[in-house]
């Protein structure tokens, strides 16, 4: 049915949105990970998206090809997931917060520098990467069309994620996550690897989440320090608890409500960051469950009191 | 090799600074040992008091560009910081009241009261900027003009204003919470809620306090170290993370610990400043953060999380 879309609906900014949301979707899905499944308050997100963008577009640039430098890409963000994770050992809670917000902003005070010739020529400071080349294959440029061929790309990408995230949940693996969220201590009585779970999660979901961010960053064709902005933060956040923490589909749903949202509201111009701060605070304090959450107790109910009648 | 009269003035600036930055440290850190929630528009508050003093203190003579012409009543600094700490006092509790506690009663609370509280930071960013507009402000007056000199050593009175007042501050904060009702009832909820509970003590209202008092010194903390540089909109974030930067390695729940904490951030700050370059300063003291982190993953004396 997807796949018929862009036959039967109207093409054009419809498909560019979409192709956002599937983006937005798939580091949803593995933020929601962190957030949801482990129980981690992980506040750096920004770090594996920026590490997947820029890298990619770095890759692009110099000449490799842009699929290959997606791939690639995603890896050094999977890495940076990775030495995230290893000094985190002890760290719980509150701690976690801040480390990886602190850790967040020290990435983004490196990358914005101009002194160090490695890392410029790189993230190229406050200017940022532009005129990232597009994919080529099949003998047309991909961005054309309003970004169709990344419209499938990213439904690719997107069911891929999805399948990964649901083997992991449903392996063994998965019931140590939760575990983790749970009930910590009880869990590595079990002989759980408390911190083996962790930095599987932190490095997995860094991979995808990188993937996510070349995918934008190649579609965009550019990629600058305004990833980094505290309402980047605030969406990637909302996108998940709105959606439903520790839902499966709630990041979609999230995405799905809140790129839309966020590209109307552009048309405040000045007022727009005030309505949507006041909009998302609004829902978290109506639906702190999320929309995800809060549909599936509304199912719940009505199943129960079918049954009791 | 560095002539050691060099040495010395970093230690004094970081004195100083250390003061301010305890201030705001001890405002989130009081409100996460108590509530156990953290306050992502700590900043906002930080940059929202700033804001009030100037509107309060620029004469009308003075047209900035900005949606609201000033007060015109150009109070001077030491009068027109009350109203405003009030204010932002008053506007901590109401925040706590309307979006801290429904929140906290349901899953995941550290989680969606940080999404809340950001995006309150996100609001206020918007309104300070809607208001005042989004580039940097000069307050039209200075807690203090001129320096002291002694022996090499310079400090203007500025600072000395500035260490005073933080030290005030902080000295008044201690006694509040070692000797008052209320202080003391803050800090029996942030050791053990239920048995604060069980002492009859209204811990909604202690949270309120709170709230409102971790407000109040961001904001006094924001008068201070704005005055003597520049406001903007966007002013409060930089402090927000050395505050946090500071809450954790000195250990939330520790007074004293907080205290050391932003001192020794200060200090290091200051020489890596001296040595090296300011925007370093930042990131050092993150790295001494993961260190400490590593070896003592509570901060140097924070309490045992339940």
């Amino acid at each position: 049915m997807l796949l018929a879309y862009p036959f039967v609906a109207e093409q054009g900014y419809t498909t560019y949105v979409l192709v956002i949301i599937l983006g937005y979707s798939i580091i949803g899905l593995y933020y929601n990970l962190l957030l949801g499944y482990v129980g981690i308050p992980f506040l750096g997100v920004m770090v594996p998206f920026a590490v997947g963008g820029y890298s990619t577009g770095y890759l692009a640039q110099i000449g490799l090809s842009p699929l290959v430098a997606l791939v690639v890409g995603a890896t050094f963000a999977a890495g940076s997931g990775l030495l995230f994770s290893l000094p985190s050992m002890r760290l719980r809670g509150l701690y976690m917060a801040l480390y990886s917000l602190v850790f967040a902003l020290f990435f983004q005070n490196l990358i914005s520098r101009s002194d160090i010739p490695a890392l410029f020529q790189v993230f190229q400071g406050a200017i940022g990467q532009s005129d990232i080349p597009d994919i080529s294959l099949g003998g047309f440029l991909w961005r054309t069309n309003q970004g169709l061929a990344y419209f499938y790309l990213g439904l690719g990408l997107l069911i891929l994620s999805a399948f990964v995230l649901k083997q992991l949940l449903d392996s063994r693996f998965g019931i140590a996550l939760r575990g983790v969220r749970d009930a910590e201590v009880y869990a590595s009585t079990l002989g759980i690897g408390i911190f083996r779970v962790k930095v599987v999660a932190f490095t997995v979901s860094s991979l995808f989440i990188g993937v996510g961010g070349a995918f934008l960053t190649l579609f965009y064709g550019a990629i600058g320090l305004n990833i980094l902005d505290t309402s980047n933060m605030l969406l990637f956040f909302s996108m998940v608890v709105i959606g439903g923490l520790g839902t499966f589909l709630g990041p979609i749903a999230g995405a799905f409500i809140l790129v839309p949202l966020d590209l109307y509201f552009t048309k405040f111009g000045a007022w727009r960051l005030l309505i949507w701060g006041a909009a998302i605070l609004l829902v978290v304090l109506v639906a702190p469950d999320g929309v995800v959450g809060r549909a599936g107790r509304i199912v719940r109910t009505l199943v129960a009191r079918r049954t009791t009648g | 090799m560095v002539d050691s009269s060099l040495l010395l003035p970093p230690l004094l600036s970081g004195i100083v600074l250390g003061s301010l930055y305890a201030l705001m440290a001890m405002g989130l850190t009081l409100i996460y040992s108590t509530i156990r929630v953290l306050n992502f528009a700590h900043g906002a508050f930080f940059m929202a008091g700033a804001y009030i003093v100037w509107w309060l203190n620029t004469p009308s003579s003075v047209l900035y560009g900005t949606l609201l012409p000033t007060s015109g009543l150009a109070l001077p600094l030491a009068v027109a910081v009350i109203p405003a700490v009030l204010t932002i006092f008053v506007v901590g509790m109401g925040t706590q009241q309307a979006m801290i506690r429904p929140l906290v009663k349901k899953a995941n609370p550290l989680i969606t009261t940080l999404v809340a509280t950001l995006a309150l930071a996100t609001i206020l960013e918007s309104i300070a900027t809607l208001i005042f507009g989004g580039g940097r402000l000069q307050f039209a007056s200075e807690i203090a003009t001129g320096v002291i000199r002694y022996g090499g050593l310079v400090i203007t009175y500025a600072e000395l204003v500035q260490l005073v007042v933080a030290v005030i501050v902080l000295v008044a904060l201690q006694l509040f919470l070692k000797r008052s009702r209320y202080g003391i009832g803050m800090r029996a909820v942030a050791q053990d809620l239920d048995a604060a509970n069980l002492c009859g003590i209204n811990t909604e209202n202690v949270y309120m306090l709170a709230f409102g008092l971790g407000a109040a010194l961001a904001a006094v903390a924001g008068f201070l170290l704005t005055n003597i540089v520049f406001i903007s909109p966007d002013v409060g974030w930089t402090p927000l993370t050395i505050a946090f930067i500071v809450v954790v390695f000195g250990g939330i729940g520790s007074v004293s610990g907080t205290l050391l904490a932003s001192y020794i951030i200060a200090i290091v700050q200051q020489y890596v400043t001296l040595f090296l370059d300011a925007s370093w300063g930042l990131s050092f003291a993150f790295l001494l953060m993961i260190a400490v982190l590593m070896v003592r993953p509570r901060g140097l004396f924070g309490f045992k999380e339940v």
